[in-house]
């Protein structure tokens, strides 16, 4: 019996993928075309090779001796540990935000001191200065962002 | 996954109903039950396409081991609209080619020596007169040498792409097409001296 599915002059490496699918199911329900291309290109009979089930003896220890090598990273950590450290980070994050905010607005305390007064008196800046005639006396003028200042007076020879 | 499950994929019928996708998804969770699972359905073909490549049952047995670990540590990187059995198989060509790789037994890319130090198959088909693949395989794939079976083995067992097999074994596609040339070649001239029977 002649069967001419599958051409004798059939270049294998250049057939597409769909092709050479139909050309194998032939393979296997034709024992003409079989012979024949076990005669000519026996290779292409190798997609017949199977996998054979082994013995379960033969897989005895193989999960176990696996599973000891797993890489636990690729667990996803389950502990309760885990959720804690994650509010901890956004707390911590939340508070240094706010800090960071609150320090734009509120100038640090020496940013409060824009001016000190030099240490010699100066009757111009304050009229309080007028009556320190002290020269041991040195005052200290803090300047707020608001209309209010502060003095300070330094006078050994002032009696309280 | 309950405990029970794994049991039910045991059978046989149970592992054609085998959703691998959900499967791989528990995989991903860290679900090392799920994961024994794959194991169990996959574990012939992993041994066969190792042992195809090394032709010892012990090498393949531990190349199989290499593979799984290398599929659990890459699993996220798994493309879901591809094959996840020719996934695993190119998993598998790698981690065999490394072994072989690292005996130093992969001689230089253009020798065409012959060698016949594979070890003698622990699995082989019954000597009846039809035609066995696996028997003519086994006796020949030995002879051939390393580079010839490997492209052999991965062109027309695994149907890989040449630039595929070149990219695995670090050469250029012109150099495996050789190889692949001259184990067709070497393989028709072993069978119609080793098995005559077979000849029309």
């Amino acid at each position: 019996m002649k069967c001419e599915f599958i051409p004798s002059d059939t270049r294998w490496e250049n057939l597409s993928p769909d092709r050479l699918s139909v050309f194998r199911s032939h393979l296997k329900s034709c024992q003409t075309c079989h012979k024949r291309v076990y005669s000519e290109a026996p290779e292409q009979l190798l997609f017949e090779l199977e996998n054979e089930e082994l013995p379960e003896d033969f897989w005895l220890g193989f999960w176990s001796s696996l599973e000891k090598k797993l890489d636990p990273i690729e667990e996803p950590a389950v502990s309760g540990f885990y959720p804690v450290l994650r509010w901890a980070a956004v707390f911590l994050f939340v508070l240094i935000l706010t800090l960071y905010s609150k320090s734009i607005h509120d100038p640090a305390p020496d940013k409060l001191v824009n001016r000190i007064s030099p240490e010699v008196p100066d009757s111009s800046r304050y009229p309080l200065v007028e009556d320190v005639q002290n020269p041991k006396a040195r005052y200290y003028i803090f300047q707020s962002q608001g209309n209010e200042n502060i003095v300070m007076m330094f006078d050994p020879d002032m009696e309280l | 996954m309950p405990r029970q499950n794994l049991y039910l994929f045991r059978s046989k019928s149970r592992a054609e109903k085998f959703d691998e996708k959900e499967f791989i998804r528990l995989c991903l969770k860290g679900d090392r039950r799920a994961f024994e699972s794959i194991v169990e359905t996959y574990r012939d073909q992993v041994y066969w396409t190792a042992y195809n490549l090394v032709l010892d049952s012990e090498d393949a047995r531990d190349v199989a081991q290499q593979s799984f670990l290398k599929i659990w540590k890459n699993l996220p990187e798994y493309d879901f609209e591809k094959s996840f059995s020719g996934w695993i198989s190119r998993i598998t060509a790698n981690c065999a080619i490394d072994l072989l790789r690292s005996r130093k037994q992969m001689e230089p890319l253009e020798t065409e020596e012959f060698f016949s130090s594979g070890s003698v198959p622990l699995f082989v088909s019954s000597d009846d007169q039809s035609l066995d693949i696996r028997k003519i395989f086994n006796r020949i794939a030995p002879l051939l040498s390393q580079r010839q079976r490997i492209v052999l083995v991965l062109r027309e067992i695994y149907g890989m792409e040449v630039s595929e097999i070149a990219d695995l074994l670090r050469c250029t596609e012109s150099t495996v097409r050789n190889h692949l040339s001259q184990a067709k070649d070497s393989f028709r001239k072993k069978i119609k001296e080793l098995f005559p029977e077979y000849e029309m």
